[in-house]
């Protein structure tokens, strides 16, 4: 039970912006892509939701090639948090995240959608502007709320008995101030637990190695590794791909994961970043 | 979403009496000394006369008011839910400006025609109507590709269609003897007098088909007011609910325009009112905003035909004198409150 890139190609505006991509994202696991920007992470993103037609190559839900199935049957399998959070003009919080049921909101009646919709609400810690419209939002609350939004869209589609879908995330605590960052991310390791998968662009090296079960590397728009954190960042990656210091890479007491020190990528003579 | 919901339950309510009020009101006002409670004291020759008045003049002109009201605050919302963009009306469309030139094209040239004469009277009618579903076609033709229709295509090349209309309707105008050219600018202010129960035959079917289509959109175009990306990951079909608005829109407009003329700021300002009150929520913002419509246009014919009696204003000048100022009072609150 996956959702596949096999043998993605991906050209615009006359530049190929990925190649060669084969990755199987399974139920289950939260793969975390990273990559320099202007990688092509988004785009291979995009491509998984069905939001981009590939030049080359298939993406495939459970066997079937996503370019098949219908808008409506595929949102029931996967659901999508873009860069771009809308400010959603007037709606207020939870008539926006109630939105998520979209084609299948006939499925429960308006008191459990409410009711759905308050506990979303809840989750990202947003109850307190349950009320509030989406302009009056900061940028972080703002994209919370599609996080509800989304999680809804799944929800409502497992309410038939559909095994939790796809849960794809570009970027999701870009907003955040470090507590919601792991909160967000905590959701989305919930969702994996329970049976979904997903799978997060991620700037955040230190955050995608902590939580991800799987971690992809994109450069020049291909993978350049993949696997489990512990055998994909290593030193040579950070240096070679993120243009880091050497030694700044660690190892977690606890739980062996690595991460990086920021201090050790900063020049200790002018007190300055190190330029890659 | 209750509160949302109540206050909904209570504008549906005040709006279904200031309806049946306004139409009421048309009823028993006019030139004539017809009043709506001679109604029920026929008597003799006074009695036809009454029933003459308000079964065949101001019924279906009433009712025609009611429809054209409902059918450009429907088809406005539309705009404005498919655009984005709080200040598109069906105008941008290219379906009123196309209405415009087939209708002035027929007044103008059109006389001598065999099939126009075959037609009679519902010439004018008939060509705005086919004007309009052509104007729309072209311009959802142009903006098309692969499949995708580019919704700021689709705006511009809307601008630019209205433009080159507005010009072949003035060499059109330009060439017109002084009969045509009074006809043709009565026209274009738009006026209810030549309202009839055949009229609103002809009408009904087209907005029926506008009415179930503004049903089907209304959860849909909530998504799509979040970008056409979201709405399509929630599982909207995107390029189906455009056609589809477009052709809410033609079925709305176009052969409204083309009975009763160009009448402005309905389809702009009546959804407006309606999201000042209860929010952007389509489900409740279209209903709500034909019945304003509705009522509104009403109104406004009813002031048309009694400001000047026994002469008549152009409903079309009624309602961009007091839709101009709401329309500038709008922008300027759009302006402080930052969402436009």
């Amino acid at each position: 039970m996956t959702l596949e890139l096999r043998d993605i190609i991906w050209r615009q505006g006359g530049r190929e912006i990925l190649h060669d991509i084969t990755l199987p994202f399974a139920r289950g696991n939260v793969t975390a892509i990273i990559g320099p920007n202007g990688a092509g992470k988004s785009s291979l993103l995009r491509l998984a939701s069905g939001l981009s037609t590939p030049t080359g190559g298939r993406v495939m839900l459970d066997g079937r090639s996503i370019a098949t199935l219908p808008a409506r049957k595929l949102a029931r399998h996967r659901a999508m948090l873009t860069q771009e959070s809308e400010a959603a003009g007037q709606f207020l919080v939870r008539q926006m995240v109630m939105m998520g049921a979209g084609m299948a909101a006939h499925r429960l009646d308006i008191v459990q959608q409410g009711l759905l919709a308050d506990a979303l609400v809840r989750r990202v810690g947003l109850e307190d502007f349950a009320n509030r419209q989406m302009m009056t939002l900061s940028g972080g609350e703002r994209q919370r709320a599609h996080l509800a939004r989304v999680l809804m869209q799944l929800e409502v589609a497992m309410t038939d008995g559909t095994l939790p879908g796809f849960l794809l995330l570009d970027e999701p605590i870009s907003a955040q101030d470090p507590a919601h960052q792991a909160l967000v991310l905590q959701l989305a390791c919930q969702h994996a637990r329970r049976g979904g998968g997903v799978a997060i662009v991620l700037h955040d090296l230190n955050w995608a190695a902590a939580c991800a079960d799987w971690l992809v590397v994109v450069h020049r728009g291909t993978i350049h590794a993949q696997g489990p954190p512990e055998t994909v960042l290593t030193q040579d990656l950070a240096c070679d791909i993120f243009g880091l210091r050497q030694g700044c890479v660690h190892r977690h007491e606890k739980t062996a994961r690595p991460f990086i020190l920021p201090h050790d990528n900063i020049d200790e003579e002018t007190d300055r970043c190190t330029s890659p | 979403m209750t509160g949302a919901m109540s206050r909904a339950t209570w504008l549906f309510a005040l709006l279904g009496v200031l309806l049946i009020l306004t139409m009421l009101l048309a009823l028993d006002t006019g030139a004539t000394t017809v009043r709506l409670r001679d109604l029920w004291h026929p008597a003799g020759a006074g009695g036809e006369m009454t029933q003459l008045v308000l079964r065949d003049i101001r019924g279906p002109r009433i009712v025609m008011a009611c429809l054209t009201g409902a059918a450009l605050a429907v088809a406005g919302t539309i705009m404005q839910g498919l655009f984005r963009n709080p200040l598109a009306d069906p105008g941008l469309a290219g379906v009123s400006s196309a209405a415009a030139l087939a209708t002035a094209c027929i007044i103008v040239l059109g006389g001598s025609g065999a099939w126009v004469s075959w037609l009679g009277r519902w010439a004018i009618p008939c060509a705005g109507i086919a004007g309009s579903f052509t104007g729309m076609g072209l311009l959802y033709l142009f903006a098309t590709r692969g499949g995708v229709t580019s919704m700021t295509a689709m705006l511009l090349a809307g601008v630019a269609f209205g433009a080159f209309s507005g010009a072949l309707t003035g060499v059109l105008i330009f060439r017109a003897n002084d009969a045509a050219l009074r006809d043709l600018t009565f026209w274009t202010m738009g006026s209810f007098s030549g309202a009839t129960w055949r009229g609103i035959g002809l009408l009904v079917p087209f907005l029926l088909v506008a009415g179930g289509l503004a049903a089907y959109l209304a959860a849909p175009l909530n998504a799509m007011l979040l970008n056409e990306h979201n709405a399509h990951l929630m599982g909207y079909p995107v390029e189906r609910i455009k056609s589809l608005s477009m052709l809410a829109v033609a079925c709305a407009t176009g052969p409204t325009v083309s009975l009763v003329g160009a009448i402005g700021f309905v389809g702009v300002v009546v959804p407006h009112l309606v999201r000042l009150v209860v929010g952007p929520d389509h489900r409740i913002v279209l209903p709500a905003s034909a019945m304003l419509g509705a009522i509104l246009l009403t109104g406004a014919d009813t002031m048309a035909r009694t400001l000047a009696s026994p002469a008549e204003v152009p409903v079309g000048i009624v309602t961009a004198l007091l839709g101009t100022p709401a329309f500038v009072w709008l922008l300027a609150r759009s302006h402080r409150t930052g969402i436009a």
